[in-house]
Order: C-alpha cells, then structure tokens, then sequence
C-alpha cells in the first residue's frame, strides 16, 4: 500500500471530501429536477385530456356533476389549479359556470376538507381556492379558520372572505387582526381591497366608532381605493380638523382623488399648516378638485420656505389652468436668477417632455 | 403531397396566454373558423400577409412584438390594412386602447372577458 506523507494525505481527504459533496449536490439538483419535470408532465397530461371537457361544458348545458364524473378525486389539485386560469381570465357566463363546477360538486367538499387540514398547506389551498369561487356557503368554516392564531391561516381566511365579499365578518376581521401585533397595515388593507366597494359604508361607520389612530388612516386610503363618495361626508370633513398628521394626509388625498369640491374651504386651511408634508397634499388635492379661486394661495406657496411645497405649487400652477401657466411661464423673465425662477423652469421643461 | 388549405374563413389569434387562446380557439372553431394561433408577436404581420384572415385578435402586451406596433404596421400594409382588428387589452391599459382604436382596430375587448361577448363582437366587425 502505497504511504503518502501526512500533508498530502489531509489534503486528498479534503478533496476526497469535496468531490463527495459536489456529486451528492449535483444528484441533489438532478432529482429535484426530474421531480419537478414529472410533475409538470402530470399537470401537462392532465390539462391535455380534461381541457376539451371543460371546455364543451363551458358550450353547452351540460350539468356541472356530470362533468365532474371524469375526474377522479387525486386529480382534483390539479383540475382546480387549471381552473384558476380561467376563473381569473374570464367573465359572465363563463365565470359563473367555473364557480358552479366548484360550488355545486365535490370540489366543494374536497376544498372544505382541505381548509379544516392539520397541514397548513393544504389549509391555505383550500382557503385560496373557496375565496377564488366565491362560496358563500364556506362563509362559516371561514370563519372559523380565521380565528387560528397563525398569521398566514388568518391572512388566507380573511382574504377568501373578501372575495367572497362576507360583509358581516367585516368585525371579526379587525377583532382578530388584533391578535397579531406583527401584522402590517399594508397586510391589513390588502384585505380590506379584496371586499367589494360597498364595503366603504361599513368602513365609514368604523371611523365613527372606536377605531385607533393607527387604523384610521388605512381606512381613508381604502376610501380612497374605492373613490367612495359618501351621502354625507361631515364625518370626514370634521376629521380634517384631526390633531393626527396622517389622518389629515390621507383625508387630504381622498378628497383630491374624489374632487369633492365642498371640501375646499377645509383644504385651504392647510395650505398653512406647519406640516409641509400636508401643505404638499393640500395643494394636490386642490389640484385635483381644480378650486381655481385658491390659485393665488397656491401662487404664494412658491414662495414657501420648503423646496418640495415650492415644486408642488409651480406643478399645480403648471396644471391649474392656462392663466396660471402664463403666470409660471413669467417668473422666468419678471424674477430671473431666483430659486423660484429655477424651479418654474424645471417644471415648464419637464412637462415639456412629457408631452412631446 | 399537394397542401390542401382549409376552405373555413380564417382568423388569426395573437395571444400569449395559452389557455385562454385555446379556449377562444375552440369556441371559434365551433362557429365555424379556421384559426390560426400564435404565442408572440414574432411573425404576426408575416402570418397575416401569408394566411390572409377574415379578422384580427390581437392581444395588446405580446412578447417580442406588442400589439400596437403590429397594429401600425398591419395599417400601413396596403394588402391587409383592411382587414378588422380586434385588440384584447387588460384593465388599465386605457389610453393604449384608445391610441389602439385612433390607430384603426375595429374594436376591443377588456379582459377578463366573457367568450360570448367575444363572439358576438366578432359577428359585429364582420357584418
């Protein structure tokens, strides 16, 4: 047997070592690879044989259970996850007829026991997909899910909910999204986005009754998603009067986006505030409302001492009408040599190139 | 073996959804129409001029070719500038839309859509 000195016989270890290592990855890569392509196959075979069949059922009249006679039950993942496709691509007729073929067969009661799995994979599967065909009847085991003190299973219910557009679980959702203290106000609105814009008058009433600080802003903005336009909208008028900045902001943003003309003597006062995060968007909202009386308060706002107040006035002065935009044009040649002048030029220029 | 081509009216569909296009292909095959599917926008103008459909689908964001270039360049083709198109568009692409139907395209669909609608769109850009 042949002897290598001490030195040589380490390093020939280590790179027996590694070269043991790289195959087991490359095997490693190899199989997850084979497995990844078999399950394509399957869900290509899959699509291959049943596509012509959903499709005649979309043509014709033929009755949903029937249709669901040639699938058997492992290929339900697989037949739900085709039909997504389709669900989101389509509308009318078409649609209602997916939804049926999920409702009113055994995909129902496959995705129920898939929601009430220990495995919270299939958990959130189930979830997904009941929220996806609108099943007003799983309303109540949503419901119940919901109150699961994983983030990800409350997240998935409260989602399907939404869609299905469960207005009464509307409480339980802001009761439980309590429960955890890592959850986003992003994560929350998301929620809130899925429901139907006729969830804005539950919401509106929310901002009556004891909703924090936190969330009240989150709430404006989904009223602004939405472009509600309320009956009444004192509440929100009284609101800008509020001592919380980001209140203000975001009434200031949902009044612009809802051009509620009404609103503009309220705005005007914040043309003043100390805040010039809130100056900026009082000046965009009266953009947006197109309140030319408060030109020349907006006019003096390019003269703020904060730079973005100031490029926010001359954009508004560039959109307001076609007499501001001589004004702005002006400053070039009546103040040259200022910041303010500079600043006119930037924006007459910018737009310029927009619209070129 | 002489190549036999079909005798069925002809309607090239542009659409990189391939589901969707086999859904819409089926429904109008069954009415009838020859259809002719492609997956991108490499080679649409050329199928046009080659095939010469009765009508157009052509979905707005194809890759490689997007449907408002192939648009123009259908329109300043002199062969096929006259055949209709219908352009497929997803919400939010409104101004697209309207660039679409300044650009000549006889109408479009928003999708999601429904396939009846489709159809009945298709009857109205061919009567």
């Amino acid at each position: 047997m042949i002897e290598f000195p001490g030195n040589i016989g380490v390093v020939l270890s280590i790179v027996f070592t590694l070269l043991t290592a790289i195959y087991l990855l490359v095997l490693f890569i190899l199989m997850l690879r084979f497995f990844k392509q078999t399950k394509e196959q399957i869900q290509k075979n899959f699509i291959r044989r049943w596509e012509e069949r959903i499709f005649v059922y979309l043509a014709t009249e033929e009755q949903p259970v029937k249709v669901l006679i040639h699938f058997n039950r492992y290929s339900y993942k697989y037949l739900l996850l085709f039909l997504r496709n389709y669900i989101l691509a389509l509308k009318g007729k078409d649609k209602d007829k997916l939804l049926h073929l999920i409702n009113d067969t055994e995909l129902y009661d496959y995705l129920i026991t898939q929601l009430n799995s220990a495995i919270k994979r299939k958990l959130i599967f189930g979830a997904y997909f009941l929220g996806l065909a609108q099943s007003k009847k799983a309303i109540g085991e949503l419901r119940k899910k919901m109150k699961s003190r994983n983030e990800f299973v409350f997240v998935s219910c409260a989602i399907s909910l939404a869609k299905i557009d469960a207005e009464e679980t509307l409480d339980d959702i802001f009761a439980e999204a309590h429960k955890f203290e890592r959850l986003s106000l992003h994560t929350f609105q998301s929620i809130l986005l899925e429901f139907n814009d006729s969830i804005c008058v539950p919401l509106l009433k929310r901002l009556n009754i004891k909703t924090s600080d936190e969330l009240k802003p989150m709430i404006i903005s989904t009223l602004r998603y939405f472009k509600y336009f309320p009956p009444s909208p004192d509440t929100l008028l009284k609101m800008l009067n509020d001592e919380n900045d980001k209140i203000v902001i975001e009434l200031l943003k949902y009044f612009g986006e809802i051009e509620y003309i009404d609103a503009s003597d309220k705005i005007k006062i914040h043309l003043q505030n100390p805040n010039p995060e809130i100056k900026v968007e009082a000046i965009k909202a009266i953009k947006k409302i197109g309140d030319t009386n408060l030109e020349r308060n907006i006019w003096d706002l390019l003269y703020d001492d904060n730079h973005n107040v100031k490029v926010t006035a001359a954009e508004a002065m560039y959109d307001f009408s076609d007499q501001s935009r001589e004004k702005l044009e002006s400053i070039e040649y009546s103040s040259p040599d200022t910041l303010e002048s500079s600043i006119a030029k930037m924006i007459i220029e910018e737009r310029a190139i927009q619209f070129y | 073996m002489e190549n036999i081509e079909s005798e069925k009216p002809k309607i090239v569909y542009a659409e990189d959804d391939e589901g969707i296009a086999r859904l819409v292909e089926f429904k109008l095959i069954n009415k009838g129409f020859d259809v002719i599917l492609l997956k991108s926008g490499n080679n649409v103008v050329e199928t046009i001029i080659d095939k010469r459909p009765i009508l157009i689908l052509l979905d707005l964001m194809l890759p490689i070719k997007d449907g408002i270039t192939i648009l123009k360049e259908l329109k300043m083709n002199e062969e096929v500038k006259n055949i209709p198109v219908i352009m497929l568009s997803v919400q939010g692409e409104e101004k697209i839309v309207v660039q679409a139907l300044n650009l000549g395209a006889a109408d479009y669909m928003q999708k999601p859509f429904s396939t009846t609608e489709l159809a009945s769109r298709i009857d109205k850009a061919l009567a």
